[in-house]
Order: structure tokens, then C-alpha cells, then sequence
């Protein structure tokens, strides 16, 4: 548990002297902060857009847009819900312009996209030893509306507390909850539509 | 909405513990005693954990090598822009005070330039704006070869 502490102390003082570097212009903390997040950010945005293709694009502007905005973070709040609010914006923009259907909308009955949230890489996906059931669970979260799979992915993959995609999302508290409550159910419900209730234990 | 009801709303929150502490122990006293709410709450928390051992797709190493190279360029041209603007202010600044300057110490010395001027044209408010003019145009070359110098010598260090 003390481990667990320092662990965590240790990486907030070195996420506070980047972000300290990055605001006196200092590109070296950009770099690193590219390092700390690049996977996190990458998996959120290919999570929302479900196209490796646009999540590499909107990568590329998040950073940019980071670059060019850091003055405007205060630095007493979270850079992290900053970051991903950064990102999450650019996304909503890029799917309103190229898919204009309601935010909250699945994607059409019967129809899913092939498989890009399950991972870029198939060797290492097929290398799970529950690769199967990870499979059937990233299938049916890629046919949640954008609005639900984003908070799945904020609360369970990015592990942020609620108050934290309160702040992403710019909603009330009990806006994150309904909705991942919402979400759960919904993603529970394609999941049982596909394997019988037993079968999915 | 009977209590069993209210309970079974709760679990998915439950599974992702995100529940106030009061929920949380109705829906520990009420699991207790009810199988079905104890099996439902045992499969929320399986999607739970899948949720979270979903693998994590990485981006390559050329794309987050572009993007430090483009996203640094960005800063090198925020830094530029700013310089210039710095640049713009001193220029400014070194012009009005190099034709105050002057001007005090023409009339304090009487006579010479000022006293020229003003014979010249009669009227002190036209002299006053020549006076200015050309204190501008000569502070402006002195100040834009010193900027000249300034940037030619941060593009050495670069």
C-alpha cells in the first residue's frame, strides 16, 4: 500500500514538472508527455471513432492543440482531464462533420465495424488467454453509441473517478452516473443478445 | 419500486464501485439474503473486470514520432511569434524615447534644430510633428538593425 503511495506520488511529481516545462516552453516536456499518454490517448480516441485512420489524425491534433493552448491550463486542475477533454472535443467536432447522426445513436442494427477496437495488433490480442471473450466484449462496445462507449472507456480503461469524467465530459456528477449506468446496461444487453445468459457467466 | 428493485438498479454501479457508502451497504445487506441479486451483482463485476482487460491498441512509433516533431515545430513558432512581438514593442518603445529624449535636450541646449524648425515652418505644432518624424525615422533604423543583429545572432545559436 505505502508502495502503491510513492508509486503514485512519484508519478504526479514528474506529470507536474513536465507540464511545469511544456508552460515555460520547454519542448522537452512535450516530448515526455507524448511518452506518458501515448497510449492511453490513442486507445480513448480509436475508442470513440472506431477508425485507426482518424484516431491517428486527431492524435496528431490533440497534441498540437496542446502545444498551442498549454497557457490556457490552469494548472491547479487535472492536466490529465484536460488532455483527454482536448481530445475528447476534437473527436465530437470530426464525428459531427463526418457522421452526422445523433451523438447518442448506435450504429445501424446488424452492422459493426471490423474489429479495430479489439487491438491494432492481432498477435498480441490472439495471445490473451480469454481472447475470445475480449473479443465478443470490444465487439459489442464498438456498437455502443459514442456517448456510452466513452465513458466505459474513461471509467474502466482509463480508470478515472467520476468526478474526473465529470470534468472530461463537462457534465454534472450525476450525469456520469446514469449515463454509465445507462452504458453498462446497454453494452450487458448486446452482450446477452449474443450468447445465451448461462453461456456468458 | 420495491426494495429488490431498487437494489438490482444499483448493481452495475455496485460492480464499478461507484456507489455512496449508504448504497453501498444496502446493497451488501440485501445481497446477503438474495441469490439472485448476488449471481446478477457476480456478473456486472465479470463485465467489470473484462472492461478493464480489454487489450490496449498502441499507436505506432512513427506516428508519435511525427507528432512530437509536428507538435514541437508548433511551439518553435509560437516562441518565434512571440520574439517578434517582443521585438515590435522594443522598437516601439526605443522610438518614442529617442525622439523625447532628443527633443528635451534640443530645448534645453535652445536654439539649434528646435529653434531651426520652429523659424521654419512658424507654427510650434507643425514643428512639434516634424521634430517626431524624424526622430521616428532615425530611431527606427537604429532600432531595426538592432533587432537585425538579435535575430541574426539567435539564428547562430540555433
Amino acid at each position: 500500500m505505502m508502495g502503491e503511495v510513492a508509486i503514485v506520488e512519484e508519478f504526479l511529481m514528474g506529470l507536474d514538472a513536465e507540464v511545469a516545462q511544456l508552460r515555460r516552453g520547454d519542448s522537452s516536456g512535450l516530448a515526455a508527455l507524448v511518452a506518458r499518454y501515448q497510449n492511453r490517448l490513442y486507445r480513448y480516441l480509436l475508442r470513440l471513432l472506431r477508425e485507426p485512420a482518424s484516431a491517428e489524425d486527431l492524435f496528431q491534433q490533440t497534441w498540437i492543440r496542446v502545444a498551442q493552448g498549454i497557457k490556457q491550463y490552469d494548472p491547479r486542475r487535472s492536466f490529465e482531464a484536460w488532455l483527454f477533454r482536448v481530445a475528447r472535443n476534437l473527436a465530437i467536432d470530426h464525428l459531427r462533420r463526418y457522421r452526422p447522426e445523433s451523438l447518442d445513436a448506435p450504429l445501424p442494427s446488424g452492422e459493426l465495424p471490423a474489429g479495430n477496437l479489439a487491438a491494432s495488433d492481432p498477435g498480441a490480442f490472439q495471445t490473451l488467454v480469454a481472447g475470445e471473450r475480449a473479443r465478443r466484449v470490444a465487439h459489442a462496445l464498438e456498437g455502443l453509441p459514442v456517448i456510452h462507449r466513452e465513458v466505459l472507456t474513461l471509467r474502466f480503461e482509463e480508470e478515472m473517478k467520476l468526478e474526473e469524467i465529470a470534468e472530461v465530459l463537462a457534465i454534472p456528477l450525476s450525469t456520469v452516473k446514469s449515463r454509465l449506468r445507462r452504458a453498462l446496461d446497454a453494452l450487458r444487453g448486446l452482450l446477452l443478445a449474443e450468447l445465451p445468459e448461462q453461456e456468458w457467466r | 419500486m420495491s426494495e429488490h428493485d431498487e437494489i438490482r438498479a444499483l448493481l452495475p454501479l455496485a460492480a464499478s464501485g461507484d456507489l455512496e457508502e449508504a448504497e453501498e451497504r444496502r446493497v451488501s445487506v440485501h445481497v446477503a439474503r438474495c441469490a439472485g441479486c448476488a449471481a446478477e451483482l457476480e456478473q456486472w463485476r465479470g463485465l467489470a473486470g473484462d472492461l478493464r482487460r480489454l487489450p490496449t491498441p498502441q499507436p505506432s512509433a512513427a506516428l508519435v514520432a511525427r507528432t512530437r516533431a509536428m507538435a514541437q515545430a508548433e511551439m518553435a513558432e509560437q516562441a518565434e511569434a512571440r520574439a517578434q512581438q517582443v521585438d515590435l514593442v522594443f522598437v516601439l518603445m526605443f522610438c518614442w524615447a529617442l525622439t523625447l529624449a532628443t527633443w528635451l535636450v534640443s530645448r534645453l541646449v535652445g536654439g539649434g534644430l528646435a529653434s531651426w524648425l520652429e523659424l521654419f515652418s512658424g507654427k510650434t505644432s507643425v514643428w512639434v510633428a516634424w521634430y517626431t518624424l524624424a526622430g521616428w525615422l532615425l530611431s527606427s533604423v537604429v532600432a531595426v538593425t538592432l533587432v537585425g543583429w538579435k535575430q541574426r545572432a539567435a539564428r547562430r545559436m540555433a
